[in-house]
């Protein structure tokens, strides 16, 4: 099978390349024949990488330990899902999982093209496609494959860290990844937009699906890889601007620019090299996600071409870039339309503003995340920049970025009238002041806290009162009563309303963020069986202790009970666990998680002769960043279910 | 060389003020080791830290918050000890206020930038709808003109 | 055992991907009538987006974002655009017609 895998990828690669040679003599020759082959080889190439897959997966579930990979990520104690999901949990699997998912892509845009098979975009489209998929192949066939042997087969794989044996940690990457390959496709077309000159918004319109796809597959991503950090690493929050959590925050606050600069583009045809300059930006972005997190790069600085990939990702960026940029230079005047607005106060320029916070945003991140290199490379000093200077310089930025998202509902598409945009603005701006009020005197007093709750409320109060006064007008014409007149406007606006779900959960997200951070607790503390510890309103009695086996590990779980004004409403499991195979214990993180807080223990020691260390904390409003993260994640889904009816001209 | 000095001190009140911390609440041990990294496990704020080998840092914190000390003599002491790499935040000083300040100063540049372009692209519409002289009044559309554009309009399903 | 099992595979997808080399020669090029299509398209496309504005303009002054005069006034200039693309279609459609016929 470690045969059939190597073939099957070095097929793979055959056939990437015989996809550009048929498509370059296709377009030079001007033959449909040779396009079509290219075509076809393009599915090939998505065959022979899933051929290659199951190879990778069928060794990892037959405990083939002579794989360097399967034995460096499993061993014979791995349950069978996680045995599985290995699959990417190093780098050599991750790169064939995005090859493979790329060339299924690949795949999907040839089958969504095959009614018009030969239009201008693309052959070039599927050429940008087969380059891509030529540079992974390489790199899985030449440089780093998974299906390189060790001279021995050891008795069992090194097995899995535990801390990746959770739920959240199997599904982080997967999702993460396909947002990263997703955004492949539209700066395919783009490319191939500017190549033959094809000036209108058909690129925009026919990728909307696969930017909106991509975005949400990247925030379904980051949210599980937050929700991860919280319950597996123990140390009481979800986000610590660790450069590979970056990696992903930056192309998804481009990316996030881009759906909105081509939501102008669709509708006005303006913007037109911009949109093209931020979907080459998202798309290295994630290629350098992609570097960071799986190039082993962040573990070893020192050793930049270790694994021996830092170099061809390099080189591949310094490509994609080179002709990118040249490619908007030469297609700059071409592209260059009269841009005009009707009006200064309009939704356009709103966005033109939330471009700029974004990309602000996306820099000052990226800046952080490279400034050891860049500071070490250019005075020679070493310094580090982490969580605490994210939070100084990023805090301001995001909550101008919320400001900014509850002025846009206020002002409409084209134009807005300035004494409308005054009356509007009124009521939503007294909601929050009023929230500001309530707040300040029920004794909050942080400023930043107070600020952001502020905003927050007026966003919710913008996007409350546009939805409001959307429903009233449908009544008016329609009269529908309330009740059936909501959800049909939402349907039948879907795109415009799961946008301001979007924002709506982004609001939830902002307010948990805000509480957790502002009004965390903490408490630490070692007890003797009977004693109790006190946090908040809480108060944790250490009951019992227990020791057991299950699958691959052995469990530590002391018993707490959970008590308020001295009732008992529950109890919590703290666990510290000892996996077969890992050299150090890890701890479980317990939670009790309501509307209101979050109460987060985890165990740090036990001793022998019983006393157990607990820390605790209570994070308030913090289940309301997975809520938000949630809506959020509906809005995106709403906002790109196809309609049903078309126009007939 | 001065303005430019002035104007990135300007900047750096502007953005200490935004992110100037809360006053209040008695130091924690937690507000102290946020601005640090563990010793043994390079990389690893001391906050999120689980190796265990830096145990005798929040030890020596604690100790110190014990005697009294201040956040920036804690923090003088690890430096000393460790150098300032065992800092998560760099120091506000040298090369390392590109980082402070460059975010802002893209974000100023930006929006200066979006600002004359709408203004360019908003007079270039006003322009174009309203004719030269923008005063002009167009001749009134004909009903055939007006029928068929409503029609059509009654035709057009498209959502939003 | 595999090992032939992927050769065949690979022996097809190379069959498959090849096999339109050996079929009659299509050009790539533009058929006649193609750039009048084209020019029909994108007129298609702006008409579209005039029809857009003006549900626009309407759901902005429902929503009360846009006063009575500065809906009439943009109102009207699409309304009229709308018109003048209509009439360029139609030209174009007969156009179209024409040539078709003459073919």
């Amino acid at each position: 099978m470690v045969t059939f895998g190597t073939l099957s990828q070095f097929a793979a690669l055959a056939f990437s390349l015989l996809t550009m040679a048929c498509l370059l003599l296709g377009v030079m020759r001007d033959d449909g024949r040779w396009v079509q082959a290219g075509r076809r080889c393009l599915v090939s190439v998505a065959a022979c990488a899933t051929l290659a897959s199951i190879a990778l997966g069928y060794l990892f579930l037959s405990n083939n330990f002579q794989v360097e990979y399967v034995a460096s990520y499993s061993d014979r104690a791995l349950p069978l899902f996680y045995k599985l999901t290995a699959f990417w949990a190093g780098q050599k699997g991750s790169l064939l999982f995005w090859a493979w998912v790329l060339s299924l892509f690949s795949a999907l845009v040839v089958y969504n093209n095959r009614r018009d098979p030969d239009s201008r975009l693309t052959p070039y489209v599927y050429l940008v496609l087969g380059g891509t998929l030529s540079f992974f192949l390489f790199l899985l066939c030449v440089v780093s494959s998974p299906f390189d042997l060790l001279d021995f087969v050891p008795k069992d794989g090194q097995g899995l860290n535990p801390m990746l044996q959770n739920p959240g940690m199997v599904f982080h990457p997967p999702t993460l990844f396909l947002g990263y390959i997703g955004f492949t496709v539209p700066f395919a077309y783009a490319i191939a937009a500017m190549t033959t000159g094809t000036t209108d918004a058909s690129w925009i319109k026919k990728t909307r699906a696969w930017n909106v796809l991509s975005w949400i597959f990247l925030t379904v991503g980051i949210i599980l890889g937050g929700q991860w950090a919280y319950v597996e690493l123990g140390w009481g929050g979800y986000w610590a601007w660790d450069p590979v959590e970056n990696a992903s925050f930056i192309p998804w606050l481009a990316s996030t620019a881009f759906i909105h600069t081509a939501i102008i583009q669709e509708r006005r045809g303006i913007m037109k090299v911009w949109n093209m300059a931020l979907i080459l930006l998202t798309f290295l972005l994630c290629i350098f996600g992609t570097y960071l997190v799986r190039s082993g790069v962040l573990q070893s600085v020192h050793d930049f071409g270790a694994t021996g990939l830092g170099g061809y990702f390099l080189a591949f960026l310094a490509i994609a870039t080179i002709g990118g940029v040249y490619l908007l230079a030469e297609s700059y005047r071409q592209f260059k339309t009269p841009n005009a607005l009707e009006s200064y106060l309009s939704r356009e320029s709103t966005f033109l503003f939330n471009n700029v916070i974004l990309l602000a945003l996306a820099f000052a991140t990226l800046l952080g995340t490279v400034f050891p290199f860049l500071s070490e490379a250019i005075t020679g000093n070493k310094v580090t920049v982490g969580q605490p200077f994210f939070n100084q310089v990023n805090t301001p930025l995001f909550l101008v970025l919320i400001a900014i998202t509850g002025v846009c509902p206020l002002i409409g598409w084209r134009k807005a009238s300035p004494e409308n945009l005054r009356k509007n603005f009124l009521r939503p701006a007294l909601f929050a002041l009023a929230a500001a009020v309530v707040l300040f005197a029920s004794g909050i007093r942080m400023s930043y806290a107070l600020l952001s709750f502020t905003l927050c409320a007026f966003v919710a109060g913008t996007i409350l009162q546009e939805f409001v006064l959307a429903v009233l007008s449908r009544k008016a014409v329609t009269g529908e009563a309330s009740w059936t007149a909501a959800p049909r406007l939402l349907w039948r606006m879907r795109r415009r309303y799961g946008g301001h779900l979007v924002h709506l959960g982004l609001v939830l997200v902002v307010v948990g963020i805000t509480g957790s951070s502002a009004f965390k607790l903490e408490a630490q503390g070692t007890l003797s069986k009977g004693e109790s510890l006190a946090i908040g309103e809480y108060e944790l009695k250490y009951e019992n202790f227990r020791k057991y086996e299950k699958l691959n590990r052995t469990i530590y779980a002391a018993t707490l009970g959970v008590f308020t004004d001295g009732a008992r409403i529950g109890s919590l499991d703290a666990e510290r666990r000892y996996y077969v195979n890992a050299r150090q214990p890890t701890t479980e993180v317990s939670l009790r998680s309501t509307l209101k807080e979050d109460l987060y223990v985890t165990m740090p020691g036990i001793s022998r002769n019983g006393d157990i260390t607990l820390k605790v904390a209570v994070n308030p409003l913090l289940v309301w960043i997975w809520i938000g993260g949630g809506l959020m994640v509906l809005g995106g889904i709403l906002a790109i279910i196809p309609k049903r009816r078309r126009e007939t001209p | 060389m001065i303005p430019f000095r002035q104007k990135a001190a300007i900047l750096l009140v502007l953005s200490l003020l935004l992110v100037s911390p809360d006053i209040g609440l008695a130091l924690s041990e937690s507000e102290v080791s946020e601005s640090l990294l563990c010793f043994a496990c390079p990389g690893e704020p001391l906050s999120i830290d689980r190796c265990g080998g830096g145990d005798q840092m929040p030890a020596a914190i604690s100790r110190m918050l014990g005697e009294g000390k201040s956040k920036e003599e804690i923090l003088q002491y690890f430096v000393g000890e460790f150098g300032e790499e065992i800092l998560t935040i760099p120091p506000k000083r040298g090369f390392n206020l590109v980082a402070y300040i460059g975010p802002f100063a893209v974000l100023l540049l930006g929006v200066a930038v979006a600002f004359l372009l709408i203004r360019k692209w908003s007079s270039a519409g006003t322009h174009a709808d309203r004719g030269a002289d923008g005063t002009a009044s167009p001749p009134p559309l004909g009903d055939a003109d007006r029928r068929r554009v409503e029609e059509a309009l009654s035709n057009f399903h498209e959502e939003d | 055992m595999e090992l032939p099992i992927l050769f065949f595979l690979v022996a097809g997808m190379l069959v498959y991907s090849l096999s339109p080399l050996f079929g009659p020669r299509k050009s790539r090029s533009d058929e006649p009538g193609a750039e009048l299509r084209r020019r029909i398209a994108d007129l298609d496309a702006e008409k579209a987006n005039t029809l857009r504005a003006i549900k626009d303009v309407e759901f902005e002054r429902a929503t009360g974002k846009l006063s009575d005069e500065d809906h009439e006034e943009l109102h009207s200039l699409y309304t009229r655009k709308a018109a003048e693309i209509l009439a360029d279609l139609e030209t174009l459609r007969n156009e179209a017609d024409r040539a078709d016929d003459i073919r």
